[in-house]
């Protein structure tokens, strides 16, 4: 066998890294020396007492762990980001029990089926001029014509269990998703200078969105998920329920999920950022989250449904809501924030209204929030975009394109930017 | 072949002088429809050798029969006599040197007459199975003192000023700018002050920093512009798109191992041992943002304008890239303008760059490297210009080998947010980079401007000296109307009547043609690793002999060159027993075994080279235009 670098870095340079670590551990042992040393009548003496040198301990052995073998080398204590409590951490990629539990999670209930009238009323007012054309384009240029070839991450094709695996080239579908999102804002975003909105929207690539929370029996949990796409506003969207309904809301109940925790499946990890992070801080014009544009990042897509979409699109729509109720420093009016989540192909729109920052515990549950005020979700099934974008027998195929769903796109976007929409401030 | 008929006709060669000559004419004839252009042109030439001239005097017949198309006054007495006119094929050099170049030549004919872009990729890199010897650049490697060999290495001449082209644009920049520039304001703010940080590398947190600024302003710019100008509402921009270009750089001095090979090949005379050589080129990029069109931008300087036409200054210290840390490597050549050809935008308009490499490099060279800092952006500046024009010039049926029909532009914008960089190139010659490079032959320009800070500074009470200066700059490249060059083929050399998705019936080989497209494409290695010469066996077995009874077994023992391995020689896959055709006939039992080979097939549907008509009527009118060029 040839000995390549790469030969080199699987055995020999394993080999030796190995035998580096174990040898720098390995001391003199003389405890026989001295025994025989004392048999024959000589006197040892310790040259650490007669010399007056102190000796450094040891460094503590530290077990590896399969997982994180490198900060587990580290001790503990040195770690700038270990805590002493341990926290739940959703990070985005835990395929929690559906929609449910991140209701349950975030002490939200649904309210009917469907988005708020504000927002289906907007649906068919405006389009963009090509528009079908232009949508098209953006979906083919993503998925199909980006020429980028990277590395994908390996597929087990179980019917070939014992052969070799092909290595597949392609897009990433994250980057593919990145785009699809991207090109379609890009085309919402015209309606802005038609609406007279130019000035009053921004948008942010990839901001950082993070929010804690310390239940009652003090627990933490600790949402962290960075969007893909974020628009924001410099006024805040109005609330879609009134104030009654808002107060109707402690007669409900959020889902239960017992017998089991609603922080089942959250890693308790102890190394976590405990901060909250906000797209932008609370000096800023536009400071207001309108809407979270989300794609699934995660490599266990084949079990992303609509129910998936709609858990991650509640745990990051509640974590923006939360860091943008606490910028405003004071019991002010109910934050609202949209999202667009997306798989690729799905789309699913959701709208939150934040009316109380408390979650459950972990260990009662539902019961801990009882009687009190409750998060308002409103969401509709996620829809297929198109059926099916790829090369087929070497032709590129666009098949069962739905028109519907860019115009529902353009609705969420007018949101708030139409006069009749922009709530009065005063 | 040429003696056997020599003798056989030797006998009857004591008839008239134009008997033959018709005789050989129709041979001649008869090779050129055969496919056997070689053999009809070396008849000729064989005729005019001494010993038949000898043969043919001792027969009594005038050499003037043999002569040449310089001696047609001879000809036109023998038409007086009442006979037809003899067409005699053009005389071809038959030295090596000239054999070889007449084959590149066949070659670049035959890209160049191949109807879609993956075909003309594909054959690009036809000749190397494990890829070709490229020297690579990047955008990011910018090295001390740059500038001067990627001008030479991109036939580029550099002008310190802007285009005029965009002076007509003053009205409409003036009308968006008060927007703009508030909607700017906006951006750095949220941008610098109000957004967290997500790095603590410096290089990656600007990066990042410059990526975010990028997007947010090209985004606000579409928006802005997009009921105004078609182009722009016509258009996409792509994020970190795949930027790629392959060429052949000719002109680099001849290594060390070029020379001594050189020296054992026969046929090379002495002194022309250390002619330079062509090197292929490999630029590999990736933009931050890339806006794409369907109509190419406006040429920026015409024919008649000098400044626009400029030779590349071509006075250096080495031309050799291994001088300037640029290192070489086996790779497949691609040209890659962001997205495959099926795309309809093609036509890249704006390239927006980073400059998160200049830290690397003030790092790198210390207190020299602010003295540098111009020439490592103009070196960035024309590097980008050159590879997304050429990228592009692929996309729609043209190759580094061969030359425009005119000449493309692309814009190039170098930010980190605060400092910006404004540069324009047109590229007006591709066939420049084939020939030795001469004083006052006029390359391709990029016009660059200095450095222009955006803004003073940035505090949370607002944006300090905005330099409406490069805003002004930023809005004439999206301004910059794209249109149709008044009536000229945008892609000359494809054929929509002949494209891979509606040309090619068979729906494996279609499917299979395009996988391996991808696949060549994507610059994956082998699965099978080239073979190599392993130290032991180079001191064991090559440079001494000391193992004569082993068996020679090794590739380097049985005159196999893997660097000379074809694209198209490997054996294809194997097709298990029970997939396999039900009936297959006997003879064809044991090639049903593996799959066909997708280039032969596809080489069997586009016709082979000698017996494509339309290949060999091109092969003429090449070899009349040397002849006219030689002239």
């Amino acid at each position: 066998m040839r000995f390549t670098p790469v030969l080199h870095k699987h055995l020999l340079g394993r080999w030796y890294n190995d035998m580096w670590k174990q040898k720098k551990r390995v001391t003199v042992d003389n405890r026989k020396l001295k025994q025989a040393l004392e048999a024959n009548g000589k006197t040892v003496y310790d040259a650490a007492k007669l010399f007056g040198v102190q000796w450094e301990d040891r460094e503590p052995r530290v077990m590896e762990t399969a997982v994180g073998a490198e900060a587990a080398l580290v001790e503990p204590a040195r770690r700038p980001e270990h805590h002493q409590t341990a926290a739940f951490v959703y990070q985005g990629k835990n395929l929690l029990l559906g929609q449910r539990q991140a209701q349950a999670l975030t002490n939200t209930i649904q309210v009917g089926e469907g988005l708020p009238e504000q927002v289906t009323a907007l649906e068919g007012l405006e389009r963009i001029r090509n528009q079908d054309e232009l949508v098209t384009d953006v979906i083919k240029t993503s998925l199909m014509f980006d020429a980028t070839q990277e590395k994908l991450s390996k597929v087990i094709d179980v019917t070939r269990l014992g052969l070799p695996q092909p290595v597949q080239y392609g897009v990433p579908e994250l980057r593919s998703n990145r785009s699809l999102l991207s090109g379609l804002l890009s085309l919402c975003e015209r309606l802005a200078v038609r609406l007279d909105g130019f000035q009053s929207r921004l948008t942010l690539y990839r901001p950082l969105l993070s929010a804690t929370h310390v239940t009652s029996d003090g627990h933490r949990l600790l949402v962290s998920r960075r969007p893909e796409l974020a628009l924001m506003a410099d006024r805040p969207l109005p609330a879609p329920a009134p104030a009654q309904a808002v107060e109707a809301s402690r007669a409900a109940a959020a889902p239960q999920l017992e017998p089991v925790s609603p922080f089942v499946h959250l890693h308790s990890v102890h190394d976590y950022q405990w901060r909250d992070v906000a797209p932008v801080s609370a000096g800023c014009r536009h400071r207001y989250v309108h809407t979270l544009f989300l794609a699934w990042n995660g490599r266990i897509k084949k079990w992303v449904d609509d129910d998936q979409l709609g858990a991650l699109s509640v745990m990051s729509m509640h974590a923006a809501a939360v860091n943008m109720a606490r910028q405003q420093a004071g019991p002010g009016r109910p934050a609202v924030v949209q999202c667009v989540a997306t798989d690729g192909r799905l789309f699913k729109r959701s709208v939150l209204q934040l009316n109380t920052q408390a979650v459950p515990d972990p260990t009662s549950g539902e019961v801990s929030t009882r009687h009190q005020l409750k998060n308002l979700l409103w969401t509709e099934p996620a829809t297929p975009l198109y059926e099916r974008c790829a090369y087929t027998d070497g032709r590129p195929l666009l098949a069962g394109y739905n028109a519907e769903v860019f115009n529902r796109l353009l609705a969420l976007y007018m949101n708030g930017l139409l006069a009749r929409t922009v709530p009065d401030l005063n | 072949m040429m003696q056997f008929l020599f003798l056989s006709f030797k006998d009857q060669i004591s008839f008239k002088v134009l008997n033959l000559d018709k005789m050989f004419s129709s041979f001649q004839h008869v090779f050129s429809t055969l496919g056997l252009v070689n053999m009809a042109a070396s008849m000729a030439v064989t005729c005019r050798s001494s010993a038949l001239r000898l043969n043919l005097l001792k027969k009594g017949i005038n050499s003037r029969c043999f002569a040449t198309t310089s001696s047609s006054n001879n000809v036109s007495d023998v038409k007086q006599a009442g006979e037809t006119e003899a067409e005699y094929p053009p005389v071809l050099d038959t030295s090596f040197k000239a054999t070889k170049d007449r084959e590149t030549q066949q070659w670049h004919k035959l890209i160049q007459s191949l109807p879609t872009v993956q075909e003309k990729q594909l054959e690009l890199n036809m000749s190397r199975y494990y890829g070709h010897w490229a020297c690579q650049l990047s955008p990011h490697d910018v090295h001390y003192n740059h500038a001067e060999f990627i001008q030479f290495a991109t036939r580029t001449n550099v002008v310190e000023a802007w285009p005029n082209v965009y002076s007509t644009l003053d009205d409409e920049v003036n009308k968006f700018l008060p927007v703009l520039k508030k909607k700017v304001e906006d951006i750095l703010l949220l941008e610098l002050c109000h957004r967290p940080k997500v790095d603590r590398v410096e290089s990656r947190q600007q990066k990042e920093t410059s990526d975010n600024i990028i997007w947010a302003i090209n985004h606000a710019l579409v928006s802005l512009l997009s009921d105004q100008a078609d182009h722009i509402a016509d258009s996409q921009s792509d994020l970190s798109p795949r930027l790629e270009a392959f060429w052949w750089l000719s002109d680099v001095p001849a290594d060390s191992r070029q020379r001594h090979v050189r020296s054992f090949r026969r046929h090379i005379p002495e002194e022309e041992r250390n002619d330079p050589v062509s090197r292929p080129v490999q630029f590999v990029g990736q933009p931050a943002l890339l806006v794409r069109g369907r109509l190419p931008l406006p040429t920026l300087a015409g024919e008649g304008d000098p400044v626009g036409h400029q030779p590349p200054p071509l006075e250096m210290d080495s031309r050799e890239p291994r001088t300037r840390q640029c290192a070489y490597k086996f790779r497949h050549g691609t040209n890659i303008p962001g997205v495959w050809p099926e795309d309809g935008r093609q036509f890249g308009l704006v390239n927006w760059l980073t400059r998160e490499h200049l830290v690397r490099h003030a790092t790198k060279y210390g207190q020299h490297a602010a003295a540098d800092r111009p020439d490592a952006l103009r070196a960035q500046a024309c590097l980008s210009g050159f590879a997304s024009c050429l990228s592009q010039a692929c996309g729609v049926g043209f190759s580094p080998l061969t030359e425009l029909t005119y000449p493309l532009t692309t814009q190039t914008v170098i930010t980190d947010g605060r400092t910006w960089t404004f540069s324009a190139f047109q590229l007006n010659t591709t066939g420049a980079l084939l020939t030795p490079a001469e004083h006052g032959a006029p390359g391709n320009t990029c016009w660059v401007l200095p450095e222009m800070k955006l803004y003073q500074s940035v505090t949370e009470k607002g944006v300090e000296g905005l330099n409406e200066e490069v805003l002004k700059r930023l809005l004439q490249l999206y301004l910059l109307p794209t249109g149709d060059r008044d009536g000229i083929d945008l892609r000359p050399y494809l054929d929509p009547e002949r494209s891979l998705a509606d040309a090619v019936e068979d729906d494996w080989l279609r499917n299979k043609y395009l996988q391996t497209y991808f696949h060549i494409m994507s610059c994956r290695p082998r699965s099978r690793l080239k073979d190599e010469v392993y130290m032991w066996e180079k001191i064991y077995k090559v440079q001494f002999q000391t193992r004569p009874m082993e068996a020679r077994k090794r590739f380097f023992e049985l005159n196999k060159y893997p660097d000379m391995r074809r694209l198209d020689d490997f054996y294809p896959g194997y097709i298990p027993r029970a997939l396999r055709q039900n009936f297959v006939p006997a003879r064809f039992k044991a090639a049903s075994k593996h799959e066909k080979n997708v280039f032969h097939e596809m080489g069997r549907l586009r016709g082979h080279r000698n017996t494509d008509p339309k290949f060999l009527q091109e092969l003429q009118e090449l070899e009349s235009w040397r002849d006219e060029k030689d002239k």
